[in-house]
């Protein structure tokens, strides 16, 4: 399993600088952290399951300090002449086990619609095609069809690779690594997947919004894992028809 | 106490000539289990602090954004031995060490089973600690992270004898715990004393027979990849393609993820015990709490595929409905928490702190596992700092709380003298303030999406009032462990002697014998008392507690005592 000879990250770990200056001013984010929400399919999924789960969470953490709080005021050792004997009470605790097993259901029924859900956007037929290929440090994205290529140098060159999509079409990404595990993350629609080398993984998204965001490497992948960073800019459906005419053949950034 | 002993068990006497063997000899040979253990945590501590020392170096380094006090290189190899080190050199060693001092003692055993094979295995520990550790002495440290994913971890990519020391010490002290731990199991399992039946073992204990049943069912797994990686490094093309490059992953995560409970199961045993004891009450709910023990370990060798669910190639709902369905037994252990509380007459003391403090903060660890089990959530937070949160919420918030209730609580018994009790409240505090500091932040930085095992981040994410936050936290915590250290040196300077039992509401046969306990742990003077619970000692209390009313009673009534039930009024 020999690395390929058309192996696109050349670069090697052993001439690079760690100290090669990073430039914070390129990272302008358009939509970073929580205010980053948007309508797309996979925001809303997360925006869903996680609004459900976090007051669920809050809920139980609330009672069980509640409950703590209540056994530490009211059985302390300067009010009370003696500890209860009681060690068990079976109804109880098999009345516990019953309703922790329902949340517990509801918790898997919650998780499980909401995943065959985002699933089956992925076996239906898709308007556009990307390749993606990682490699030590950076990508290459290549649309299918189009004989359309970007790849990027990252942080090396500090040209970080803009994958541009049309709004509202299905996109199917393609992924593949030529190296080491690397991991594609798209953080404004909440997704990401492994790139193994010798092995594709597909995934599929309608992206709804127009914009710019950052998408980064989140598989540790080695020295310069921080580096690989890269741009999604979805356009409408003309501009990226616009764009893809005058990006024929092989393009860095 | 002793006057509370009732007809006491033919013991075999103990020859006055076998003593323990003084001097540095008679520790480093002893195959008497409380040495081992107390070697064995000796050793994890050391390893705490030195791997330690690698987060804050990474904290510093985190603390504001684009700084770059270490580079690249160096900042992968502390990430890749902070986690490797606390994992296989602190926790889990930690774990078992807790076992092989109290399980003998628990049972009545007046040893450990395989005491030799206990010895070697020690020594089979600290030898692959040193290897480990040598590999920070070659040119090229193993710098892969701790789950060393092919094939960023063969010799194309992570060259040198750095990452081989480092594989070969993984294997030796995995291996070293999976063989201690089948020392622990076979003790409670075979050397029981006379009435001590499986249903009579102290929920720490049983606590500790599920955690080395998990050890001894999942280490394998951990050898076996780090031997996959150690074949694939002469020659990846001896594995097929998705082997190599894919399947590793499952082979580590099957050790992987029962790894963690190995690393908690005996902490909650500690606060259990705990709880119970400065309650003084019974552990409630033991019999319910036994089967969600075995459940939950059964349980964590089917889920190790949330680990995997960005992989694209994992059974993502199965996974999912795996990890969530082990909310039920999580949920009878809380359930056993409250309710021991619950009617306690409590004394809160810092072993009582430390186990208070891990009910709420565990809790967060395990809600946010739930969130992390729901593959739609994951797909967002994998590999994000919400992990790392995380995991040291249960690991750091949890287990390390746990621990420090079980040190604090049977220190007297191990050592003869007890610790300083406003350092141990005030150990307590900067602890409780460091850790929420430093690891509640993490959710947030990793909820605004920066990656983990990054060397430096950009302040556009907007997370550095966080980050920094974490930094501070860091070095709290680090304050936190320095007075606790502290204390234990000053506490065997001081030497206050323990007695038999200091707190005086000791359950378990530990607290029958002396401190530190003879060589076989129980003698005529200290012989094991009748058992007829899992709290034997407490059962005794409650009979003189009961004779003293009866007395009490007849001489107002002029009846005969012993009318008062056995059974109290519920909670
Ligand atoms: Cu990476
Ligand atoms: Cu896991």
């Amino acid at each position: 399993m020999p690395g390929r000879s058309w192996a696109p990250g050349a670069m090697s770990a052993r001439h690079v600088s760690p100290m090669q200056g990073r430039v914070p001013l390129r990272r302008l984010s358009v939509g970073n952290g929580r205010s980053r929400a948007h309508s797309v399919p996979y925001r809303n999924t997360f925006n869903r399951v996680f609004t459900i789960e976090s007051g669920f969470a809050i809920v139980i953490f609330v009672v069980v300090l509640l409950l703590m709080g209540t056994a530490l005021v009211f059985f302390r050792s300067s009010r009370r002449k003696r500890a209860s004997r009681r060690s068990e009470w079976t109804l109880l605790e098999g009345s516990w086990v019953v309703f922790v097993f329902c949340m517990a259901v509801f918790l898997v029924w919650l998780s499980l619609t909401n995943l065959s859900r985002e699933t089956a956007s992925t076996y239906k037929k898709p308007a556009l095609v990307v390749k993606v290929l990682g490699f030590q440090w950076c990508w290459r994205f290549t649309y299918v069809g189009h004989d359309a290529t970007v790849q990027g140098t990252c942080n090396f060159g500090k040209t970080l690779p803009t994958l541009v999509l049309p709004r509202n079409e299905r996109v199917r990404f393609e992924l593949e690594s030529n190296d080491v595990v690397h991991e594609f993350w798209l953080p404004h629609i909440d997704r990401k997947i492994e790139l193994f080398p010798n092995h594709v993984n597909t995934f599929a998204e309608t992206f709804r919004h127009t914009g710019r965001w950052e998408g980064r490497c989140a598989e540790f992948c080695g020295l310069y894992h921080d580096y690989m960073e890269f741009w999604v800019r979805v356009e409408s459906k003309s501009a990226y028809a616009r764009w893809l005419a005058h990006h024929h053949g092989f393009h860095v950034g | 106490m002793t006057e509370l002993v009732a007809p006491p068990q033919p013991l075999p006497l103990v020859p006055e000539a076998i003593q323990p063997r003084a001097g540095i000899v008679g520790w480093i040979a002893s195959t008497d289990h409380k040495r081992i253990a107390l070697m064995t945590v000796g050793v994890s501590l050391v390893c705490f602090v030195i791997f330690g020392c690698m987060a804050l170096l990474m904290r510093s380094q985190l603390a504001r954004p684009a700084q770059h006090l270490v580079s690249n290189q160096v900042y992968n190899e502390l990430f890749t031995f902070h986690g490797s080190g606390m994992i296989v050199l602190f926790l889990t060693p930690l774990a078992v060490a807790f076992g092989v001092y109290l399980v003998p003692l628990q049972v009545g055993a007046p040893m450990i089973a395989a005491a030799r094979t206990c010895l070697f295995s020690f020594w089979l520990y600290v030898s692959g600690a040193i290897v480990l550790l040598l590999s920070l002495a070659t040119s090229r440290p193993a710098d892969a992270g701790w789950y060393a994913y092919t094939p960023l971890s063969d010799s194309r990519y992570s060259p040198g004898t750095g990452t081989d020391l480092w594989l070969l010490g993984m294997i030796m002290a995995v291996s070293a715990m999976m063989i201690m731990s089948g020392c622990v199991v076979w003790t409670a399992l075979r050397l029981r004393a006379p009435g001590v039946t499986l249903t009579r073992m102290p929920v720490f204990t049983w606590s500790e027979v599920v955690t080395c049943m998990m050890s001894v069912a999942s280490f394998p797994a951990l050898v076996a990849a780090m031997g996959m990686i150690a074949v694939g490094r002469v020659d990846p093309n001896i594995f097929s393609h998705d082997t190599w490059d894919l399947a590793y992953q499952f082979v580590f995560w099957f050790y992987g993820h029962p790894v963690v409970y190995v690393m908690f199961f005996p902490f909650v045993g500690c606060v259990a015990t705990v709880l119970a004891a400065f309650s003084r009450k019974k552990y409630f709910g033991y019999h319910f709490t036994i089967v969600a023990l075995l459940a939950f370990a059964a349980g964590s060798m089917v889920v190790f595929g949330h680990h995997l669910f960005t992989t694209g190639q994992s059974t993502n709902p199965y996974f999912s409905l795996t990890s969530i369905m082990l909310a039920v037994p999580a949920g009878v252990e809380y359930f056993g928490f409250i309710a021991t509380l619950m009617g306690g007459k409590i004394t809160i003391r810092t072993p009582m702190l430390f186990a208070l403090a891990f009910i709420p903060q565990f809790l967060i660890g395990g809600l946010t596992g739930i969130m992390l089990a729901t593959p739609v959530l994951d797909y967002e937070f994998h590999g994000s700092y919400f992990v790392v949160a995380h995991f040291h919420y249960t690991l750091f918030a949890g287990s390390l709380f746990g621990a420090m209730a079980g040190i604090y609580y049977w220190f007297p018994k191990a050592t003869g003298v007890v610790l300083d009790e406003k350092l141990g409240k005030l150990n307590f505090w900067i602890l409780l303030i460091g850790t929420n500091a430093t690891f509640g932040p993490m959710f947030v930085q990793g909820f605004d999406g920066l990656p983990r095992r990054v060397a430096s981040y950009s302040s556009n994410l907007g997370v550095d009032g966080f980050t920094l936050a974490s930094s501070i936290g860091a070095g709290i915590i680090a304050l936190g462990v320095g007075v606790f250290l502290f204390n234990v040196a000053k506490s065997l300077v001081v030497r206050v002697p323990a007695g038999v039992d200091p707190w005086g509401l000791g359950q378990g046969l530990e607290w029958v014998t002396a401190s530190p306990p003879p060589l076989f742990n129980f003698d005529e003077l200290h012989p094991i008392p009748r058992v007829k619970s899992y709290a034997p000692l407490l059962d005794l209390r409650q009979e003189v507690e009961d004779a003293q009313v009866g007395e009490a009673v007849a001489q107002v009534d002029g009846v005969g005592g012993g009318a008062l039930p056995a059974g109290g009024a519920g909670p």
